[in-house]
Parts: C-alpha cells; structure tokens; sequence
C-alpha cells in the first residue's frame, strides 16, 4: 500500500511539474507526436498527450472534455475536424486566443472571436476503382450520388460522426435542412451503401465492393500508398459548381486551462506553416492552408482547388439538431436494407410482455425454491 | 483448567425454522457432558452457539460467571477460549501438522519457545510426532482426527467441544481416539461437551448426557438415570433397542402387559403405562413365562439375539443358546423395569 | 461478515462503481424528457434487437464453451493442457480485433465469400437471417466471450466428488456418468456464466458496431457524441434493467447437482483424439482465426514489400513506453479491484443472493463510456480540494478506479464462488482458536483461496491490459497505453502495423495466463 501511495504521489508530482501542456489531440497521433516532440525540444515545455481519433467509435476526447467542463485538465485540443469543435464552442468550453502565426488562413477557417483556428484541411472527396471503372465514368458531383446513372454503385460513411457529419451539415446551410435529408434519402433510395466509417468505404472502394466512393482526402491517400487502384476526383470544380468541402484541423484553447501561457505558445507552434508542411508530407496528405506552404505532389494546394465557402456559425446551427434527425434515418436500422421510420407500437407491446414473462419466471423460481 | 458450562432458556431460530427451542442445561467445572439424539435434533446447533459461531435468538450462555451470548450481546467466538473438533474438521490444507499447532498457540499468544514444547507433547499424546511435517491430504481419517483433535486442545481451552468425533471411523479407530480424548482431557482439566447420536460413546464418555429431538431437550441426567428412568419413550427408544409393551397399571408398581403381569422400577403417572423391554430384561425357558415365537436367530458378540413375537408384540431377547424360526419358546421377565406414561411428550 | 466489514466493502465499490453512476444518474435525470425517451418505440426497438443479440450471443457462448468446460474439467485427453491454456485467450484479444479477423472469412471481401459466391451463394456476415436474428455479429461476440462459459463450467466439473462419477459409470457406462454426474455438475455453474455473458453482450460495442448491427449501444454512442452525455445515459437504464432481471433470474444454478463434494483422486476418464477434436474447434474459431489473420496481414504486407523494414521493429520503437503505461494501470487495478472486491465477496458469500449481488453483475452490461463519464463527473466535484485536485489532474488513480469499476463484479463473482467452494469449518476453527479477524484472513482464508485469488489477478490484469474505451476517457495525459495506439492506428489503415502491434499486445497481455498456467504445472494443481 506504501509503495501504491508513494507511485502515485511521483505520478502526482510529475505532473504537477510547473513548464508542461496538456493537449488532447484527435489527429493521426504518429503524425502529431512529432510535431509535439519539436515543439518540446524548442521550448522546454513538457507536453503531455491525450490521443484519440475523430472517427472514434467512443467520441472519447470529447465526451471526456464535456465531462471535465468547468474543472477542465486540458489545456489544448487539437481535433481533426470541424463539427465537435462548433459543439464545444457552443456549449461555452472554450477560451478565445488569436494567434499570430494564424494571420494569414483565410477567414473562412478561423472563429472570427479566436475561439478555435484551422489548418491543415482534408477535402471531401470522390474515389474510384480504377480496376472497376475509368475516371471518366465516376461521378463528379456530390449530387451524383443520387443520379440513378449511379444507381447502385456507390458507398459512403454514415453521416453521424466527423467529417461526414460536418459535411451534412454544410449540406444543410447551403440547401436547408430538409434538403439535405432529402438528399440522403435520395442517395439511400439510389442503392448507396452506407459504412460506418470513411475508412471502411475508402476499403470497400479500394477491394473492388463498390466502383465509387465518397471519403475524406487522408484515406484515399492512404489507399494509393497501399497500392491500391484508386483514382481520386475533386467534385463540384465546374464553372457553375460550389466547390469542394475542405474540413480543416482545429486547434483552440479550453476555458479555464491550467497552463494558459503554455497553452498559447503550443498554439502558435501548431499554426505555424511547417507544421502544415509536416502534415502534407505525411499519410495523411493534408492540404495546407497558409498559402505558399511546401507541398508534396500528389496534395493539392488550397488555391488550385474551387472550395466551397462555408459559414461555420451556420454550420453549428443545423449541427443543433440535424444529427438528432439523421440518427433516425442511420441509427437503429440498417439502412442498407431498409429506411427506419417505425413509430407502430409493436415493439413496446412485445417488450412488455417479455419483461412480463421474465417477471413472472423469477417468482415461479423464487416460490418453487422457498 | 475447566469451566463451568450454563445454557438458560436458549431459542435459535433460523429465518423462520426454530432450530433449538428453550434449551436450559448445566454442566459443571471439569464435566464431560454428552448431547445425543437423532440427525436434525439441534445438538450441533446448540454447541456452534457456545462457541461464538451462531447466534441466539433468546436465552443467554454462560461460561463459568461469564455471560458469553445473549440475543443482544455476545463474546466473539475467538475470545471465548474454546477448543472446537468439527465434525468435518476443518484442517488447513496449507499448513503442515506442526504448523496447525503453531497457529493456533500463536493466536493465543503462547510464546514460541512454550509453544514448541507444547506442540511436541500434545503431538506425542496424540501419536502424530512422526507426521509432523505431513499436510492434512496426506493423512488417513483417524490421523486428520487426531490432528483436528490435538489443534483443539493444543491452547489447553477451558472448554473443548467435540462435534461427532468418531463419527465415520472404524471401531478400532474410535476406540483409540476416545482413549486420546480421555487422556488429553484428564490433562488439561477441560470442560468437554461432546455431540454424537452414538448413545454407547456419550455414557462411555460422559459423566451426564442431554437428549434432543426437533430442537427441543427431552431429558438430561447421569447415564444411569436415563437408562433406568427415562422420561418418556422417545428417551427410551433411543437409548437402544427397547421394545414398548402397552399395559395396565394394577396398582403403584404392577402392570399388566401381554407378558404377563410385571413389577416396575418407577411408579408412572396415569393408569395407561408403556413398559420398557430390552433384551437382558427377557429370560428364555422361563417355566412361568409365556409363549413366544421365533421369528429371527443370529450371533452378536458372543450370545445369540433372538427375535420374539408374542401377539401382536414384537421384542429381542439375548439367549445363551440358538433357536430355529418358528420354534416357541417360553419368554418371562426379570427384576423391575421402567415405564413411561403414554401421555409422555416425546 | 461484521458490519464494519461490510461497510469497508461497500465504501470501496462506491468509490470506483456506485458514485460515478450516481453522478450519471442525475446528469440522466436532468436531461429532460426522461418519459418521453423512455416511451419512445424506436428505443424499444433498438432493444429487443439489444435483447435478441445478447440472447444469441449467450446461446452461442453456451454451446460453444460448455462441451469444452466439461471435456476440460472432467476428461483427460491428448493436447488438454494446451488447450485449456489457449480457451482463456480469446478474452485477451480486443473484439475489434476479433472481427477483422473474421472479416478476412466472411466479410465481403472474405475468403469464404467469395468461395460460396462461386457457388452462387451470397453471404453478408452483417445481415439478419431474419428479424432479431444476427448470427455474424453474434458468432463473433460468442468467440470472444465463450471462455467466461468454458472457465466456469470446468471449474464446476473439477469439483465434482470422483465417486459420484464412479459409480454413475458403474451403473450405466461412461454415458451415464457424463449423464448423471458431469453434466449436472457443469449445468451448476452455467446459470451464472449465462448472465455474465449476456450482459457483456448486452453492453457490447464494438462489433454491433463494425459490424452494423442496429443494437441500443449505438443509439447511447450517438446521443452522447452529438446529443448531451445525460440523455445518452438515460438510454442505458433499459440495458441495466435487463442485465439485472436476466441476473436475477439466471444468478443462482437453475440444475443442483446433488454430487459436489472435495475433487477426488481418481484418474480422469480417457476420451482420446475425439475430445481434442471437440475441444480444439472454439479454440481454433476464437484464437486462430484473429491472430492467423493478422499474421497473414502481416506476410502480405511483407511479400508486397520486401524491403520494408519489420513492422514489429517499427511499432516497438514507436510505442515502447505505451507497454509500460498499459502494464502500470493494469497492475495498479488490479490491486484496487482485488482489495475492493475481497470484502465484497466475503459480504456475499455470507449472503447469498442478495439483491445488491444481482446489481453489481447488472452493472457489466454499463458501457465503459458511461461509467468513464461519470468517474469525471465525480471528481471533478472535488477538484477544487487540495490533493484530490491533484488526483483529479493527474488521472492516474480515475482511470486505475475505472478499471477498477469496470472488471470489479467478475472479480466478485469469481472470488465468492471461491470462497462458497471452501470448507466453512476451517475458518470458524481458527475463529474459535483465538484468530482475529486479520489473522483468519491472512493465516487461514487467504492460503487457501490461492489458486482461486490467483485465477483473479490474472483475470483482471488480462482484462485491465486489453480495455481500451474507458482507458480512452481517462489515462493520464501523455501515458497512453497500447490498445489507444492500436486504436488510433486502425483509423489511418496500417494494416501490417496494426497487425504487428496487435500480436505484440495480445503476447503481452498472455504473458501472465502463462505465467499462471506454469506456476499450476509446476506445482501440480
């Protein structure tokens, strides 16, 4: 027991240190730890990570911030997207700080307050099997996911969690929200297959399930990596189209953080261009949004590309409620085979008569046994 | 050094089953006090709540002036100085013969050099000194006897409780263990209180015997008086092979039974009597006695045991010489002998 | 057991179990629409399927790990040993592991697939064979889970008195004996293991989540990912009161047998290459298929690439430090669960089948999710007191409570069944010698409840060292252990890596079941 007391009391102190950080981090840890570990090594600042992915089966980082609210034992959070970041801008966890290295990203990915600030983005894009069919055959639109010339041959994510829920979202500020579910519905009743995840539909592009594919920029990258026939097409880059949805990293300070200079300066180091090069060189294949950063290739730059301008504050609006909704449509039901929408009574009388059945069991046992 | 032994009024209750019902019984400083009586009667019941292992519902237990339990009090077991032998044993299956011994001195906070020669007298009492480096698994059933037997009496307790100590041993074997019990317990001077449903262990072991039945004390007395004057049949029956004969009270000390009329050795209250027959009790070819006949014959440890059927009323007679089913004998009574009421509780 | 006793164990069990919930219980309770949410049918549909999954699940654990309790507990046979070793593994290989696995078998893509679709028959290994029904889902679940059956059961067998199988073979043969006497005695313990499993599979995440299954869970993930932590912890109460009501009708043996007794010394009944046949299939089903599967991924990665350097040499150079992490919080609860869990057995061994026992077996069905949320909730309470501010902050002791929490009514579980196996004689003797309490414990219980206080630590070490979604909420900051590398890694599709760092972690995690399985040999238990 001494020695248990005396483990945690090191623990204690070690973490007590006076000089550290504490950043919960929701990116490709391999590709953050590094940039983390630079900026320990340059500052002398210990950083202490909590790693977590986005497309988390548990929402752990989240769910574990909004639990610590108001005692709060992060400093940073560093999410790999968009949509969880307006939530804990909106219930109030977060502090505003406007960096300097964020100066130059556009406008367009930055609170205008400071609350939270973007960088390198991941596009939504469309993939190919180019085994399967030829580029020029793909659809190029987001909207072609519910052209019956698809009719069958496409998968995506589910939209409930990380990217693809932003990308709802931005589905519904621009066509309202019962656009947007009609939208769904329409690529459900298209035959689309809908994945939990963008990785999972990037694989079932990838080994050939489906020709087509809707997913996130960093997993088909990985894909083509992995040797796989995958093509990859930027949609809506006509001249009357919006453009593509490019979901940024996030990076913001928590209210009430312990370490707050600390806190600012790890934020500046995440903001500056050579981190964004670090994260285009990476799997990940991010897209850099300070402009002129350097870039492998195969990553497209931020002005190449037509992207749609995005009003986040609007986004988090629709982000109120839109997910309540879609979990009817996505959740509870397979929607592979069919579109939930069950408000009979049945279940609720079979569920009675079952715990009916196991009450009545337990007193036939427990007056048998006495 | 022994302890008086005072049990009052004590009820035991179980959830809603009565286990024990006002039980009062004393023994006295040095006594060796003996409970018999059939499966269920409660005995064992009875001396777990002596010893601290259940609780009273209603009465109290004394230990020499000590009051050691009541229903809203109690001396926790482990301070009550009792020797205890389960009847399952209760060994410990990771210490060694030895160790047993020393745990237990050790809990009673003999020093280790006093509780070496302790351990190695009491070994030798009990004939263990050369398993004294063997585990419980290792020992045959008399040995784990002997061992459970030696780690009761080895803190020399003012009371040693013994429950069914032979039970399940070979003859030889129990006989060898109660010669091991008289002697570790004339040494130390301890109270014993022992349980059994063997009636030839408790008046061979005890000075005074206590019979239960469903929980309830049928008679206590000194093995005499319960062989010569029991308080009802059950107490009768259960002391061994008694036969009831149903008869009629004549006058103070003569009844009339189907073996004709007999004196008793009690005087009964109420007109309607059960007489008490047991074997030695019967004389064959007795020339004033009545016909009986035969119905069984077999050798037990050295006369023959006959069985008698005289009407309806069936008995046993211990006969010097054999006799062949169906043949009848003349069968008559010696001496006096006791009586219950039939009203008698049982 | 004392009153004191009694209140040291329920003291303990608040602290890592029953405050957290209480937290949660009135973050649930403030919600909001608590009736509506509760009378909603969708929700009653999510758990019939929740229901129906969890009941094919058990049956399926059932069928699978019972054959091999008995044939393990109560017949010798060739590889026995082996084989008894290898049925605790499926326990330490993570569930999303174990679906990827079989993935590579019946997925679409899966060797198996393709084969019956040359044949013209589809297979989807997520789809229902019909409503309620989701034999991939549950067969995978199952294949992870049978060991809590297996376990128990030749546990159970291992007890039986020898001479009650003598003589049932004396009257009747071999058939017989397994008739009268070993099935009845391994039936004694399924009961019990059937609603452990049940609520496991009721609680379960991550394959009706891989696999797509509409269950309650991913309607409680949801709602605390994008609704509020409070409504999502208003769904679980459903899944609470049916692990409970199936704990209270399954907690006590439904078939006595009347023959238990001390294990005897009589040689174990030969049964030959049959048994090894019959035991050996869930074993193949819960071992190889997972780790021959990552194995595999392993060799295609290395023959597509043959210069890549080892990915085992890769992932250990990166993530070192995260073996050591998970080590520490696995030994540390592992403590806490066994000094939590000790007087709460005793408290139920004395007291069998009190409610509060049917409660905390309930409370496995919790997600981690839930009980991680409320352990924050319920420090942070206190985070403003001195020391307990630095507790808080430095989430060491949280998550070691957590997991504490988390394994704590397994842990009860098995040490009662101990303790209820033990001679109750032996203790009262040394009660009457003079023993204090401390001292029963220590010189008397203790000893000999070894092999069984050993079977727990392995038990909850295993289990500490491989969780992963309540370690996700609250390890300290910068010491993540591996099943959260692994888990960050999946996203990003290192296959060859993943592969690599998942059999480094299940070795890992096996390390103490060998050491325990070595120790057994050894001393010939």
């Amino acid at each position: 027991m001494r020695v248990l007391i005396a483990f945690c009391l090191v623990a204690m102190a070690v973490v007590a240190q006076d000089r550290s950080v504490t950043v919960y981090v929701s990116t490709d840890f391999e590709h953050a730890e590094p940039i983390l570990k630079a900026f320990e090594k340059a500052t002398g600042i210990r950083v202490a990570a909590v790693s977590d992915t986005e497309d988390n089966k548990t929402v752990g980082l989240v769910n574990r911030l909004i639990a610590e609210a108001g005692a709060t034992r992060a400093d940073v959070f560093w999410n790999n997207e968009c949509g969880q970041t307006i939530r804990l801008a909106r219930k109030g966890l977060l502090a505003p700080y406007v960096s300097a290295n964020a100066a130059t990203i556009p406008p367009a990915f930055k609170d205008a307050t400071g609350l939270w600030t973007g960088f390198g983005a991941r596009g939504r894009v469309i993939v190919v099997n180019t085994k399967a069919a030829a580029i020029s055959t793909a659809p190029s639109r987001i909207a072609d996911f519910a052209d019956p010339r698809w009719r069958g041959t496409c998968v995506m994510s589910k939209p409930l969690f990380g990217t693809t829920l932003t990308h709802a979202a931005i589905l519904g500020v621009r066509d309202g929200k019962e656009g947007m579910f009609k939208y769904f519905r329409e690529v459900l009743a298209n035959g689309t297959r809908f994945e939990k995840g963008n990785a999972p539909a990037m694989r079932e592009v990838a080994d050939g399930g489906r020709p087509f594919g809707m997913t996130d920029t960093d997993d088909a990258h990985a894909a083509v990596l992995d040797g796989k026939p995958v093509g990859v097409i930027y949609p809506d880059q006509g001249p009357n189209d919006v453009g593509v949805v490019l979901i940024p990293n996030t990076v913001m300070m928590m209210k009430g953080a312990p370490h707050v200079s600390e806190a600012q300066a790890l934020i500046d180091w995440i903001l500056r261009p050579e981190t964004e090069a670090e994260l285009a060189k990476g799997r990940s294949a991010q897209i850099p949004l300070h402009p002129g950063v350097p870039r492998p290739e195969h990553v497209k730059g931020f002005e190449d590309l037509k992207v749609m301008v995005v009003d986040w504050e609007s986004v988090s609006q629709v982000l109120e409620g839109a997910p309540d909704d879609l979990g009817k449509i996505f959740i509870g039901s397979n929607p592979n085979e069919a579109v939930s929408g069950a408000t009979d009574r049945g279940p609720t009388y079979i569920l009675a008569g079952l715990v009916a059945l196991v009450i009545g069991l337990a007193i036939f046992r427990m007056r048998t046994r006495a | 050094m022994g302890t008086s032994v005072s049990i009052r009024e004590v009820l035991i209750r179980a959830g809603s089953r009565v286990l024990v019902q006002h039980m009062s019984v004393e023994v006295g400083l040095g006594e060796t006090h003996a409970f018999i009586g059939p499966s269920g009667a409660g005995k064992t019941t009875l001396l777990r709540a002596v010893a601290g292992l259940v609780r009273l519902s209603e009465g109290a237990i004394a230990l020499g002036t000590t009051v050691v339990a009541t229903a809203d009090s109690e001396v926790p077991a482990e301070e009550r100085r009792v020797g205890f032998v389960f009847q399952g044993h209760g060994l410990w299956p990771h210490f060694n013969v030895r160790e047993h011994l020393a745990f237990v001195l050790k809990c009673a906070g003999v020093t280790a050099t006093e509780a070496n020669s302790r351990i190695n007298t009491v070994l030798g009492e009990v004939g263990l000194t050369a398993l004294a480096l063997r585990k419980p698994d290792t020992l045959s059933g008399g040995e784990r006897q002997r061992l459970a037997i030696a780690r009761a009496v080895a803190t020399e307790p003012a009371l040693l409780i013994l429950d069914e100590p032979t039970a399940s041993l070979d003859p030889i074997t129990a006989d060898e263990i109660r010669d091991c019990i008289r002697l570790l317990t004339r040494r130390t001077g301890s109270t014993v209180l022992l349980v059994t449903h063997d009636q030839r262990e408790a008046f061979a072991m005890a000075k005074a015997v206590s019979i239960m039945s469903a929980g309830r004390l049928l008679q206590t007395g000194t093995p005499e008086v319960l062989w010569n004057h029991p308080d009802s049949a059950a107490v009768a029956q259960f002391l061994g092979e008694a036969t009831l004969l149903k008869g009629r009270l004549l006058d103070g000390r003569r009844v009339e039974t189907c073996l004709g009329v007999l004196s008793l050795s009690d005087v009964p209250r109420g007109d309607d009597v059960d007489v008490v027959i047991r074997p030695d009790d019967l004389v064959l070819g007795d020339p004033n006695g009545v016909v009986a006949d035969v119905t069984s014959s077999w050798f037990r440890e050295g006369k023959y045991r006959l069985g008698l059927k005289v009407g309806a009323s069936a008995f046993f007679a211990n006969s010097a010489t054999s006799a062949k089913i169906g043949e009848q004998v003349r069968v008559g009574v010696k001496g006096s002998c006791p009586a219950v009421s039939r009203s008698s509780p049982l | 057991m004392s009153i004191r006793g009694a209140a040291v164990a329920w003291g303990l069990a608040s602290l890592c179990l029953i405050v957290p919930l209480v937290f949660i219980g009135v973050e649930a309770a403030s919600a909001g629409g608590v009736v509506a949410t509760l009378v909603d049918p969708e929700l009653h549909r999510l758990l019939l399927n929740t229901l129906a999954l969890a009941a094919t699940v058990t049956v399926f654990a059932c069928v699978l790990g019972f054959p091999l309790g008995i044939l393990l507990g109560g017949y010798s046979f060739p590889l026995n040993r082996a084989i008894a070793l290898l049925a605790a593994v499926p326990l330490l290989i993570p569930h999303h592991v174990q679906t990827i696995g079989w993935m590579r078998v019946f997925g679409r893509q899966g060797w198996m697939t393709e084969a019956l679709a040359s044949l013209g028959v589809t297979l989807d290994v997520r789809a229902a064979a019909f409503p309620g029904f989701w034999p991939g889902p549950a067969w995978i679940m199952a294949l992870a889970l049978f060991p809590l059956v297996a376990l128990p059961v030749a546990a159970a067998v291992t007890r039986l008195d020898r001479d009650a199988i003598a003589s049932a073979t004396l009257a009747g043969g071999s058939s017989a004996a397994l008739r009268v006497a070993v099935i009845p005695a391994g039936f004694t313990a399924l009961p019990g293991a059937a609603s452990l499993v049940f609520a496991l599979a009721s609680g379960a995440y991550a394959v009706p989540s891989l696999l797509d299954t509409p269950v309650l869970v991913q309607r409680v993930f949801f709602t605390f990912s994008q609704r509020s932590q409070g409504e999502g912890a208003l769904l679980v109460l459903p899944l609470l009161v049916s692990a409970a009501l199936a704990a209270a009708l399954l907690g006590d043996p439904w078939f006595r047998s009347g023959a238990m007794g001390g294990a005897g010394r009589t040689a174990r009944e030969r049964v030959g290459w049959l048994g090894t046949a019959i035991a050996m299939f869930p074993v193949l089903c819960g071992v190889i298929v997972p780790i021959g599967a990552l194995i595999a991924k392993i060799v295609e990665e290395a023959l597509r690439n043959p210069s890549a350097p080892s990915p085992f040499k890769v992932v250990f150079s990166r993530t070192a430090a995260s073996f050591g992490n998970g080590l520490i919080f696995a030994m540390l609860a592992t403590v806490v669960v066994l000094l939590t869990a000790w007087p709460l057995a005793r408290h139920f061994a004395a007291r069998q089948g009190a409610i509060s026992e049917r409660l905390l077996t309930a409370s496995i069905a919790l997600p981690p999710l839930v009980l991680g949320v409320g352990t924050i909730l319920a420090w942070k309470h206190v985070s403003n007191v001195p020391l307990l501010d630095a507790i808080y902050r430095s989430g060491l002791i949280l998550l070691v409570l957590g997991l504490a929490g988390r394994f704590l009514p397994i842990v009860v579980r098995d040490l009662r069944d101990g303790l209820l196996a033990l001679d109750p004689s032996a203790e009262e003797a040394a009660r009457v010698a003079g023993a204090s309490g401390m001292r029963r414990t220590w010189g008397v219980v203790i000893p000999m409840m070894r092999s069984s206080i050993i079977a727990c630590i392995v038990i909850a070490f295993t289990l500490a060292i491989t969780e992963l979604d309540l370690t996700l909420l609250l390890y300290p900051p910068g010491m993540e252990t591996v099943q959260v590398r692994i888990f960050n890694m999946v996203h990003y599709a290192r296959d060859a890596e993943v592969s690599a760092l998942c059999l480094m972690a299940v070795a890992f995690a096996a390390l103490p079941v060998s050491f325990y399985a070595l120790l057994r040999r050894r001393k010939g238990t």
